[in-house]
């Protein structure tokens, strides 16, 4: 089963740091993620970069990109430092 | 006098006992300018070729700058030079606290040290000149016991019982800050130096002081509001790392034979904000305080940095966050820097694991690592091999090609087969495996923009453009982190799954064509703050430019004393794991190094070897 790591401001809202999908792409996913939020808090949180297996979704194929049980997904936001 | 400059610097021998004031030559001080750039000048000049980094003719230099004690924002910092007995290349190693401007304050812009005492003693540095004193006390002591016995006004760089048994990455701390890398405090060690303190309260001369203040003002304004400067770095101070690194898959996990792990949550920024940060620190005059005082077991010290957190947590199999600390906190007063230490640790437990070493390393092992952290520092039993590094380690016990490591230098907790650009970077740096010298992962992974991390497009135009930036902001000297800054807030907006994001970083990916254009021109223009802050502190008019120009010099200086010592291109490489070991699916192989180098030579005005050329050398007014 695919597992979700979402970024921490996410994590909060849904009240866990890691969760496991049935999902079968990144859309329905986030599709599943985004029925856990309500409008406010989705849009508060959603600009972050979704990656599959440490790769970008837009250099797979977007949010259609297909997933499979080993998979895992991250949503990450900009960092920096040394 | 120029302004920003204390105009003389001192030279102290520690075997005659002999110190002199000295003025620096004109010339050298307008083309290097201060900390990094003249630190190499100096080592250049005043050692002879061969010289081993432990030889009583060895020099070690600590250096300011111009805008250091001006009270610029992330001005304070000092930056040691050496030639590194982990590597054999130059060392230089940067460090803030607030040793930077009590030194300058007491009338220096840079100490000299050469010569060996015959017994421990420490520097002390004030504005009526510099005195040898006796250490014998303080040796055998750690960092923290070593600052406190030492006068509590004084500015403080100290060693601890690493530097002093010379493991060849020992450190030098001041206040919770460290000079890393390199084996600088192994130097210092060498010279049976414990200290350098140093106390003064001289004011320093800047030209144009109206609009100095202005300017002081308006960028702390700026960096306070810009969202990494502002908001990311002061929440979780370089522990935010940890979450996207993971996501990003390039986290070191076993000795890189993975990039990530399910519990690096366990070890992240955010766990330490929600569960034992107590305050934020920061070193003098730096509004952005990306510092961690943390509580552990009902006592309060340093939280760790994200490097710390990579190499002596994620990469060891460790994801108890109070662990961790306890390491850091134990390397910092050991000396050790933490970097070396735990991909050296990583190293040696995949030694282990493959039968190749015997020892009770084993990944999550707390209690075995904790011993191991000790007998390096004391060179005791399996602490002598470690004490020397991953190279000498492999070259010893085998496992070349999972040594992680270049030129000697263990490789910081950014995985290069998920950033090319850093790959590169990593290879082609004059002091080894390191990733503060252009910070390209920002560029490709990290942060907000993120230029393909799996192509090799442009990826030298950008490290040649980063490493003369950072090159030239730590000889003026400034912190790095102020550079993340550059990329407009407006970028932090961007949603980056959407189809706008991948269209402008797909053409940024192109721009190599530009940057190179921007490499050549000796742009007048002052858009940041780097070129503004010099130019109202020295009084001379400086633009962009000519701080693309300084650090291609220092860089350039660097890599000829590099020459100089044998270090040669057979070296810019990286180990086979991370050039021919895949950690994404659908990818066969690692950094596909040779077609960059090539490229990055060229526009780097080198030879096919790496060399570079009279042309160059004379365009950049560099004496050899």
């Amino acid at each position: 089963m695919p597992a979700f790591v979402p970024h921490s401001a996410l994590a909060k809202l849904l009240g866990t740091s890691r969760m496991e999908s049935n999902a079968a792409t990144v859309r329905a996913l986030v599709d599943e993620v985004k029925g856990r939020l309500s409008k406010e808090e989705w849009e508060r949180v959603r600009r972050a970069a979704i990656l599959v297996n440490g790769v970008a979704i837009h250099r797979l194929e977007g949010l259609d990109t297909p997933l499979a049980p080993e998979d895992t997904i991250w949503m990450v936001v900009p960092s920096g430092g040394g | 006098m120029p302004g920003g400059s204390m105009n003389q610097y001192l030279d102290v021998d520690l075997s005659t006992s002999d110190i002199k004031e000295r003025r620096f030559d004109r010339r050298d001080q307008d083309l290097y300018v201060g900390g990094r750039g003249l630190g190499i000048r100096m080592l250049y000049d005043e050692t002879e070729p061969g010289l081993d980094s432990f030889d009583e003719k060895m020099v070690l230099i600590f250096s300011v700058g111009p805008l250091t004690g001006t009270g610029a924002p992330q001005s304070n910092r000092f930056v040691v030079t050496t030639k590194s007995p982990l590597t054999g290349t130059l060392a230089d190693s940067h460090c803030g606290g607030n040793f930077a401007t009590k030194l300058k304050k007491a009338g220096y812009d840079a100490v000299l040290i050469r010569g060996k005492s015959a017994k421990p003693v420490y520097l002390e540095i004030t504005e009526a000149g510099a005195e040898i004193k006796d250490a014998s006390h303080l040796w055998g002591q750690g960092t923290r016991d070593t600052q406190d016995a030492l006068p509590e006004s004084a500015g403080k760089a100290v060693i601890g019982p690493a530097g002093e048994n010379r493991v060849r990455y020992a450190c030098i701390v001041s206040e919770n800050r460290v000079a890393g890398r390199g084996g600088t405090g192994a130097v210092m060690g060498a010279k049976n130096l414990k200290a350098v303190i140093a106390d003064g309260k001289k004011p320093i001369p800047i030209a144009q002081p109206e609009e100095y203040k202005k300017l002081q003002k308006d960028i702390t304004k700026f960096l306070l509001d810009h969202p990494m400067t502002g908001s990311i770095l002061p929440e979780l101070g370089t522990a935010n790392l940890v979450m996207t690194t993971a996501g990003r898959n390039i986290i070191p996990t076993r000795n890189f034979q993975a990039g990530q792990d399910p519990n690096s949550v366990e070890i992240s920024g955010e766990k330490m904000r929600d569960e034992i940060l107590v305050r934020n620190d920061g070193c003098l005059s730096c509004p952005i305080r990306c510092g961690r005082h943390v509580k552990i077991a009902d006592r309060e010290t340093k939280g760790p940095e994200y490097e710390t957190i990579g190499l002596l947590g994620n990469n060891l199999g460790i994801f108890d966050l109070k662990t961790v600390v306890e390491f850091g906190e134990m390397c910092d007063d050991l000396g050790l820097d933490t970097i070396s230490c735990g991909n050296t640790l990583g190293f040696a437990t995949e030694l282990t694991e493959r039968g190749l070493l015997e020892s009770n390393l084993a990944w999550g092992n707390t209690e075995a690592y904790r011993q191991a952290i000790e007998d390096a520092a004391h060179r005791r039993g399996l602490g002598e091999d470690l004490a020397e590094g991953a190279r000498k380690m492999s070259e010893k016990y085998g496992g070349k090609e999972y040594a992680i490591h270049v030129k000697g230098m263990e490789l910081p907790a950014y995985d290069p087969r998920g950033c090319f650009g850093q790959g590169l970077e990593y290879a082609v740096n004059n002091r080894g495996g390191c990733h503060v010298r252009g910070s390209v992962m920002y560029l490709e992974a990290t942060g907000p923009i993120s230029l393909d991390p799996h192509s090799t497009h442009s990826k030298p135009e950008l490290v040649i453009f980063q490493q003369n930036s950072n090159a030239a902001i730590s000889s003026l000297v400034m912190c790095y982190f102020s550079t993340y800054a550059t990329i407009p807030a407006g970028a932090f907006k961007m949603d980056p799954n959407s189809l706008g994001y991948k269209l402008l970083t797909g053409a940024m990916l192109h721009a190599g064509p530009v940057v190179r254009l921007m490499l050549k021109l000796k742009n007048p223009a002052q858009l940041l703050w780097f070129e503004k802050f010099l130019s109202t502190v020295t009084g001379k008019k400086v633009g962009m430019g000519d701080i693309n120009e300084l650090g291609e010099r220092v860089i350039n200086l660097e890599r000829l004393y590099n020459l100089r010592e044998g270090i040669d291109n057979t070296q810019d490489t990286l180990p086979r794991r991370l050039t021919h070991e895949s950690i994404f699916p659908n990818q066969e192989k690692g950094v596909p190094l040779e077609p960059m180098l090539a490229s990055y030579y060229r526009i780097r005005g080198w030879d096919v070897r790496g060399v570079p050329t009279q042309k160059t050398i004379r365009k950049l007014q560099i004496r050899t």
